[in-house]
């Protein structure tokens, strides 16, 4: 009997997502033993609106990389949203058009990787790595090397605005996003086929799943959420740089992959993806409050990539052998 | 449909794609020259001639990782953190003999191509988000084990950087194009006639048929990794006597994403099995060419990034043009 | 020239000299639940063919691949020469002598010919660089000892499929193989190309090297092996000589029983019209000009050899493949389908041969499965699902199937090859169709579990659908259908129906000899 027990006892704990609880929990501890300033409610979320638009492309990534695909330009994307808006907005476009504009924009973007990986059937990966550059250049090309800013007063500051007293807009309208999807995803049948479409492609289309259009679709959602990303990246700068969120990519795979998601597709959840934002933000908020050095900061996220995909891996592998 | 026979007609593309290589390399020369007829100067020619080697080296070790169906994108990362061991030898020690320095920053990058590779090979991961993971954390371990700051000007030795000088050598052709020449027929020869060379592209092409016919398919992946990782680390001292300085920042960064474009358009496919060494040369020299051609006709070097992104989807989209049609040929 | 006449002198000596055996004895094998192999003995000898028969699921392929080490047994011995041998990895069969030819061949398209021969021992000079003048001159030896014509030049993914079969086999000869196990290599051969390949395996014969051959084409069995063992169910049920055991004996060993009892069809009365009707169906390079029509209630066959376009005829219609040319009409209207979701809507359906690659998600759960072609029957408002109602149809279906399962929530992947199959009958059934294409329906589930398949077929049919069934296994062909439909390479050679339903024209279409009935 014993054994049995220890059995399902191991079943119960080794899934992706005590991974997550486990470092939700170092991250925490570590936090408090970095400096006293951790605990404050307030500190945390005002630290936490310095990354939500990673967070909110994460959510869409998520999608993505459930359905079996990847896409490495995010940040570039949103970045070059971002800057796009900032043209548009000193070219004399009323900042409400703007917004809008640059939306579609951001799902233009998306629906490019989407329509290259469908259309000629090479691998999203491989396209990616192509418009990660091209996309961040040309929004060199379209801001050149300093910054253009200047935006209406209403627009700008999303993560000082603050909703129900004390929650900063940008984290409300992150939260409200990660339901919406994790509905999607769990109740209804599109999120069904998403999962389908990551666990295995061919079983899918022989069930009548429309490939290229479900494609096409997360593609171009994902694109969507680059583009909101980058309206909030604009407004809580104030301005917009070629050269923000640079590297942002390593942030949001890292995020995915650490909420339970595998690599592979057919599995995870953005709640988990949620969660691994917050463990995230306070790792990066402990290495602050400690001063540490930029290029070491990188390291230890680097550093979490290449754990976390380990664990992950090795846990998505047990599980499969004792479903 | 074994009737409906498989008969392509398979004019070599790859030696097609060579010539036009070098086609489109001449071309573009003439026609930038026609634009700004400064470029037509001996000088320019140096000036290209002279940024490759860098790349070319890098390109070759990741072209390698290519051939065998991985992708490294750390080996800018290696590159810098090799050149500042290097340098930072130099710094206490400016008469340290140079091929010593050459020989330990070698080691170093195939140590650290030895980590990424057993990572990869242990726990069976998909070797891009390993290396993007391992291109932050090597940069950052540079600050923690040495302290890295920028190594100038002052502290590296004459004599490395005449290797980069065209006036130091005997028929004018400076040191550091001879080396790279020399890397790159030697990288050719090793894999076009040794067991192991002939061993990556079996492992890229088939893996699963390499393993059942007895070929160690980690042991081969983890060579290929050391492999990319001592060219990164060769390069990083090529790129201190070109560039006079390293700066661990800011070195190597988005060196990759050059290697990887120079590999594609030099015929390696990123499916794996494929790959000519001839190729990624070209592919090396055609991006110097368009980076000393953006700098001389005045345009940002702002659009370099842009540049790079579009190259690597054009080419790669083309060889999936022409694969295809090459093969309705034969329907 | 001496070099070449002093190896062949050696090479007949060591023949005589040597005498080689492989012996397996007790060997079990289980996967989780399964048992695939339950206390299996086997031995070859040497320069025998030895054949290994069975149905699907039998155990045939797991046996073979712990005898080439690609598996270990759970339990039970392998002896090479009367010694025992453990391996871990298939290079260490290698090192016995013992090779493996795949029924789809496992070879490096991107490299040459030659390098293909040598890969895993490619020979070096004393520098470490590859010898490319002796591997060429061994190799054009070899081919020429085997008889065969290839030119080494050119890259592998050139050949044809048979050719690169040759190549393999060269390959299992350069590195000193002994024996050479063939799953299923006629599979996707041409008559001619299946002569040739006869002729290499006796020529392999005469010179001392042992062959294991796995094969459904019982006739060939007859024709190249020396003994036959037969699998049934993960166990050895008989093995004999081949002179001493006919075809319908070997059937009998293999199902258990005999044929009456194993399969029956229950008559429908059909009406005079077609329902469901395809022509001039044309897939440039695949097939072309394939008409032909099925009535409600009908059991319509389709048969032929593997790679005679039975499967992508089933593709064109369902949509996965492009047709050049051709119509489908259902109840006389056009169907305008490109994919499979237009299929499905049109209601048809299609049951794919591979269950595990194209069937069913193994990694979810039935009820998901089970739902899974049918959405609108569990979708609510706003595309949500209605847990309830997908938990009422999978119970539903679970039992009209007789499906034996424990959750409707466990993984497709717990369940054996016959239950899975039932999932992905059941996921089809769920969209009602009116016509449903079945592409091997039995292949790779036990006896069992195909007479329950069988008993599935019969009801569809009484129900009045149009049942169409792509089989290789002659029985159900003969059995089950009403009409058949034989197929070669890519054309129809015959339409037979009643009585011209035998063995003999099924078997002479399919071969490509055009009967007078109603053929190409």
């Amino acid at each position: 009997m014993k054994k049995i027990e220890n059995k399902s006892l191991a079943k119960a704990i080794l899934k992706p997502g005590s991974v997550l609880v486990l470092f939700l929990i170092l991250s925490v501890v570590s936090g408090v033993l970095a400096s006293p300033h951790f605990l404050d409610f307030e500190y945390i979320l005002a630290a936490m609106t310095q990354y939500i638009e990673l967070g909110i492309v994460a959510i869409a990534f998520t999608f993505i990389l459930i359905s079996g695909e990847i896409d490495i330009s995010v940040a570039s994307a949103m970045t070059l949203s971002s800057c796009f808006a900032a043209i548009l907005y000193n070219y004399g476009l009323p900042m409400g058009l703007v917004i809008a504009v640059t939306l579609l924009f951001g799902i233009l973007l998306g629906l490019i990787n989407g329509a290259l990986t469908t259309f000629t059937k090479i691998n999203s990966l491989i396209i990616t790595l192509g418009t990660m550059s091209l996309y961040r250049g040309l929004a060199q090309i379209l801001i050149g090397k300093g910054s253009v800013g200047d935006f209406p007063e209403w627009f700008v500051g999303i993560d000082r605005t603050k909703v129900f007293g004390f929650l900063p807009l940008s984290i409300f309208v992150f939260i409200v996003l990660i339901v919406i999807m994790e509905v999607i995803l769990k109740q209804t049948f599109f999120g069904r086929k998403v999962f389908a479409m990551g666990t295995n492609d061919k079983v899918a289309l022989y069930s009548g799943v429309k490939m290229h259009k479900n494609k096409l679709v997360l593609f171009g959602i994902l694109g969507l959420f680059t583009g909101i990303a980058g309206i909030m990246q604009i407004s809580r700068y104030g301005l917009a740089k070629y050269s923000l969120g640079l590297g942002g990519e390593l942030d949001v795979i890292t995020m995915v992959l650490l909420g339970g998601t595998a690599f592979s597709g057919g599995r995870g959840s953005t709640i988990g993806t949620a969660l691994a934002f917050l463990v995230v933000v306070l790792i990066k908020i402990s290495m602050t409050l400690i001063n540490m050095e930029r290029m070491i900061q990188l390291m230890i996220i680097g550093l979490l990539l290449v754990v976390t995909i380990i664990i992950s891996d090795r846990l998505h592998k047990y599980q499969d052998l004792n479903s | 449909m074994s009737e409906l026979v498989k008969q392509k007609k398979k004019i070599s593309i790859t030696s097609v794609r060579e010539l036009g290589l070098v086609a489109i390399i001449l071309i573009l020369y003439v026609v930038v020259g026609l634009i700004e007829p400064r470029f037509f100067s001996f000088r320019v020619v140096m000036s290209i001639m002279l940024s490759t080697p860098i790349l070319i080296i890098v390109a070759l070790g990741e072209m390698t990782a290519i051939i065998s169906r991985n992708v490294e994108v750390s080996l800018g990362s290696i590159m810098a953190f090799s050149a500042i061991i290097g340098g930072m030898i130099f710094k206490s020690n400016i008469d340290f003999p140079i091929v010593v320095v050459f020989l330990v920053a070698t080691v170093v990058g195939g140590l650290l191509g030895l980590l990424n590779g057993t990572i990869v090979t242990l726990f069976s991961l998909p070797s891009v988000i390993v290396t993007l993971g391992t291109m932050n954390v090597y940069r950052g371990l540079m600050f923690v084990l040495m302290d890295a700051k920028q190594i100038d000007n002052m502290y590296i030795p004459r004599n490395l950087i005449k290797l980069a000088q065209p006036q130091e050598s005997i028929i004018g052709i400076p040191y550091i194009i001879i080396i790279s020449i020399g890397v790159a027929v030697l990288v050719s020869i090793i894999l076009n006639q040794t067991k192991i060379g002939r061993e990556i592209y079996a492992v890229g092409s088939n893996p699963d048929a390499a393993r059942l016919r007895g070929i160690g398919v980690n042991k081969v992946k983890i060579i290929v990794f050391i492999f990319a990782g001592a060219c990164s680390g060769f390069a990083g001292m090529i790129y201190m006597a070109r560039v006079g300085y390293v700066n661990p920042v800011t070195t190597g960064v988005g060196m990759e994403f050059m290697a990887v474009a120079a590999a594609v358009i030099g015929g390696t496919s990123m499916a794996g099995g494929s790959g000519k060494t001839l190729g990624t040369v070209l592919g090396c020299i055609l991006l110097g060419l368009m980076m000393t051609s953006i700098s001389y006709l005045g345009i940002e070097g702002s659009a370099q990034k842009a540049m790079y992104g579009l190259i690597i989807i054009i080419a790669v989209v083309l060889e999936k043009i022409i694969k295809s049609k090459l093969g309705k040929e034969g329907r | 020239m001496s070099g070449k006449s002093v190896d062949s002198k050696r090479k007949q000596d060591s023949l005589k000299t040597d005498s080689w055996s492989l012996k397996a004895k007790g060997l079990c094998k289980t996967f989780g639940k399964i048992d695939a192999l339950k206390s299996v003995d086997f031995d070859v000898k040497q320069g025998e063919v030895h054949a290994i028969i069975g149905e699907n699921g039998a155990g045939k392929s797991t046996l073979l691949r712990c005898l080439y080490g690609d598996i270990h047994p759970s339990s039970g011995k392998i002896l090479v020469n009367d010694k025992e041998i453990k391996m871990s990895k298939p290079i260490e069969a290698k090192g016995h002598g013992i090779a493996m030819i795949n029924q789809e061949p496992l070879v490096f398209n991107d490299l040459e010919i030659l390098e293909n021969i040598f890969m895993g021992h490619l020979k070096q000079k004393r520098s470490k660089i590859v010898d490319n003048k002796r591997m060429r001159d061994e190799a054009v030896k070899l081919l020429n000892d085997l008889g065969l014509d290839i030119e080494l030049k050119g890259k592998m993914g050139n050949l044809a499929l048979a050719e690169q079969q040759m190549i393999e086999i060269a390959a299992a000869l350069s590195s000193d193989a002994k024996i050479i196990f063939m799953d299923e290599p006629t599979a996707s051969l041409t008559p001619n190309e299946v002569d040739n390949l006869f002729k290499l395996i006796n020529q392999l014969k005469s010179t001392g090297k042992s062959i294991v051959y796995i094969s459904h084409r019982l006739d060939e069995i007859k024709e190249i092996s020396d003994r036959v063992t037969i699998l049934r169910d993960g166990n050895l049920v008989g093995q004999f000589k081949i002179a001493d055991i006919s075809v319908d004996e070997m059937i009998a060993y293999m199902i258990g029983g005999t044929m009456d009892k194993f399969i029956t069809k229950k008559k429908v009365k059909l009406d005079k019209k077609p329902y469901f009707e395809v022509k001039d169906l044309s897939s440039r390079g695949v097939f072309s000009d394939i008409s032909f029509d099925v009535r409600k209630g009908e059991v319509f066959g389709i048969a032929g050899l593997m790679g005679a376009g039975r499967t992508e005829i089933a593709q064109a219609i369902f949509g996965i493949i492009k047709k050049s040319k051709g119509k489908v009409l259902l109840n006389g209207k056009k169907l305008d389908i490109k994919s499979p979701s237009d299929a499905i809507k049109n209601k048809i359906a299609l049951v794919p041969e591979d269950r595990q690659g194209l069937g069913v998600f193994l990694k979810k759960e039935i009820a998901f499965n089970t739902t899974f072609a049918a959405p609108w029957e569990i979708t609510k408002k706003l595309n949500f699902i209605n847990k309830k109602k997908e938990r009422d149809l999978t119970i539903e279906y679970t039992n009209k199937l007789k499906t034996k399962l424990a959750d409707i929530y466990q993984n497709v992947n717990d369940l054996s090859g016959g239950n899975q199959q039932k999932v992905s009958f059941v996921k089809w059934l769920l969209t009602k169709p009116e016509v449903l294409i079945l592409d091997e329906p039995t292949r790779g589930i036990d006896v069992g579990a195909k007479q329950e398949v069988y008993r599935i077929i019969n009801e569809l049919a009484q129900e009045g659908k149009c049942v169409i069934m792509i089989s290789s296994e002659l029985v159900e062909i003969l059995t089950l259908c009403d009409r058949v439909m034989v197929m070669y390479e890519g054309k129809k050679t015959a339409i037979l129906e009643k009585d011209d339903i035998n063995e003999v024209n099924v078997l002479t279409a399919a071969h490509g000899f055009a009967t007078n009935k109603e053929g190409a």
